[in-house]
């Protein structure tokens, strides 16, 4: 008699025999997968030949100030971006930044520099971090991490006077700080961030959290991929949808009433994410200051998300109260565009009968 | 009422900005001329940012210093005003400045930037007579605005240590041009783009303002200072194929 597959499978379980299938073991294999000691040799003889190159040599100069530092770490950037094989578009990998971090310590040997914990990115593009670290936050371990990274410049912006949040964030070298003297929160803060940095690629970072150079990598290098905006995919965190948090559900809900439910919970209005400059110009950085709003707006400008597996913890529910209302408001504007229906038109009723729109 | 984003950049000099900050508080009148402060500060570390920090001013803290130029244009993107205006930190304003001057600017709309008079400026917005310093000054600048009241002359140049502009004119012509850093030549340079895009400039004669006069750039030793400035101009005349004196 022919069990069927649910009967077989109870049937093993309760006799104790434990069959693994092969897609679930080539699953754990790559897990497991350890990157061979050959090709971190390689990157790291491929950096001390870098940083042995005259055009190098001439312009790092002998001097180790911050500034130079901060050079020697741009240098590395550009000569590692030549070197590895990497094409845009590709997802960024363990191992391409285990090799980056390789190459970096060849580089740094040969040049006989301090090792640096920093994290080599192939981007063809110049980045940027906006740091949003109003409400007296001390954005020391988020800019410890943003350190790690190729980018440009470093923009912090801060309210309402807070010295030790200013003196917390003027210690690390190389970083601009806008102070705005009255309290304006943290929405406001990432348009005049935004505002201020003239770079392709912007990163937009909770200056409140510690997130790792490692995940915020991804944002940047979806971004130099094509994407016009890159979020951190929370799918997996959130799991179940009864275990979600009524701000994720609220993001979803508008996602999804928008026309766009492959985007989940994945929202602009949640830390960090990235914007290329032409997108955020596109939608305007005065909308910026209305999360949903731009999330809305890029939505309906049809612009294209990347949904980066990070890695990062929850974000912390900051203003949370406020962005219940930005999401009714940005739904009611796309309604003033789109109709009352939005991407949902009824194909049952005939509602211009009584008045109604769309069918 | 139009909100003018008054920008300010420095670089360790915290006792001249502390001055130039408080004849601005003492002597704006809010509710006729409301304004924004910004300072932007060059990387200084004689306690200038922190100052800032505690009065609550808007700053910008870069980590270097960047020279005026660029120091503006970081200003003026985070600026929030329909009116910008640049200011030097060493220069002292007198009672009803702001009103006189945004008076000036919306005399016409070809108006684009309008300057005060001083006593230390090359070119016509020197007065010829004597200006005393300190508070001898307030009584001078009061008599000024009482006698030259709306008197205002077209110029084809304005020096950039208090220059009020309209925002339109700023998004049609963009930012100052940065191959002037650190200074000098950048206003000329933008005075030029600006007629050139048919904007008219104002010299407001019922405005003084006491100007102590490159005070950043002298204390680095005055042949420096005239090499920056020769560098420039020819800088100025590679750009343009023009002699600036012509327009002062």
């Amino acid at each position: 008699m022919r069990h069927s597959r649910a009967m077989r499978s109870s049937m093993r379980r309760k006799s104790g025999i434990r069959r693994t299938r092969s897609k679930s073991s080539s699953r754990l294999r790559k897990s497991a997968y350890v990157l061979p000691a050959s090709r971190l040799r390689r990157a790291y003889d491929e950096g001390r030949l870098a940083a042995e190159s005259s055009q190098v040599r001439t312009e790092l100069g002998s001097g180790s100030t911050p500034a130079d530092i901060k050079r020697a770490q741009l240098l590395l950037h550009e000569s590692w971006t030549r070197s590895s094989n990497y094409r845009a578009g590709m997802g960024l990998a363990e191992s391409m930044l285990r090799e980056g971090q390789s190459f970096s310590a060849g580089f740094m040997d040969a040049l006989q520099l301090p090792k640096q914990d920093w994290l080599p990115l192939p981007l063809l593009k110049r980045a940027a971090a906006v740091v949003l670290s109003c409400g007296g936050v001390n954005a020391s371990a988020c800019l410890q991490q943003l350190a790690r990274l190729p980018l440009h410049e470093i923009i912090v912006v801060m309210d309402g006077g807070d010295l030790g949040s200013f003196g917390a964030s003027r210690c690390h070298p190389g970083v601009t700080i806008i102070h705005i003297g009255q309290m304006i929160g943290g929405d406001l803060a990432r348009s005049i961030g935004a505002r201020l940095c003239g770079m392709d690629i912007i990163l937009f970072a909770d200056g409140g959290k510690g997130d790792r150079a490692e995940g915020l990598a991804q944002l940047l290098t979806a971004i130099d991929g094509g994407a016009d905006i890159a979020l951190n995919d929370e799918t997996e965190r959130l799991g179940a949808f009864r275990k979600w948090d009524n701000l994720s559900r609220v993001k979803a809900f508008m996602n999804w009433s928008l026309g766009r439910p492959d985007l989940h919970a994945n929202s602009v209005v949640s830390l960090p994410h990235a914007w290329s400059r032409e997108s955020l110009l596109a939608v305007g950085t005065g909308a910026i200051a209305v999360p949903a709003l731009a999330q809305q707006a890029a939505i309906g400008g049809k612009l294209r998300f990347a949904q980066c597996p990070c890695g990062l913890g929850a974000p912390r529910e900051d203003g949370a109260a406020l962005a219940f209302g930005d999401h009714f408001e940005a739904l009611q504007a796309a309604m003033k565009q789109q109709g009352n229906r939005l991407a949902l038109p009824d194909r049952v009723r005939r509602r211009g009968v009584s008045g109604g729109g769309w069918q | 009422m139009r909100r003018t984003s008054i920008i300010i950049p420095t670089y360790n000099a915290l006792e001249l900005i502390q001055q130039a900050v408080s004849a601005i508080r003492l002597y704006t009148d809010e509710s006729e001329t409301p304004y924004e402060l910004v300072v932007v500060d060059n990387g200084s570390t004689d306690g200038t940012c922190e100052w800032c920090v505690q009065e609550r001013i808007n700053l910008i803290s870069l980590p270097g210093n960047t020279g005026f130029p660029t120091a503006c244009n970081k200003g003026m993107r985070i600026a929030s005003g329909e009116c910008l205006l640049l200011l030097n930190n060493d220069v002292t304003v007198s009672r009803g400045w702001l009103s006189g001057l945004q008076r000036a600017l919306d005399s016409s709309p070809e108006v684009g930037m309008v300057g005060p008079v001083t006593n230390y400026a090359s070119g016509k917005q020197q007065v010829g007579f004597e200006v005393p310093e300190g508070n001898g000054f307030h009584g001078v600048a009061a008599q000024v605005a009482r006698q030259r009241q709306g008197q205002v002359e077209p110029l084809l140049r304005l020096v950039g240590f208090c220059l009020l502009m309209k925002r339109e004119l700023y998004e049609r012509i963009g930012e100052l041009d940065e191959r002037f850093s650190p200074g000098h030549y950048e206003d000329d340079d933008y005075c030029l783009r600006a007629r050139m895009n048919g904007f008219s400039l104002l010299m407001s004669h019922d405005v003084l303002v006491y100007h102590q006069g490159s005070a950043s750039f002298k204390r680095d030793g005055l042949q420096e200072l005239q090499q920056l400035v020769e560098r420039n101009r020819q800088r100025f005349v590679e750009k343009w194929q023009i002699d600036p004196m012509i327009f002062i």
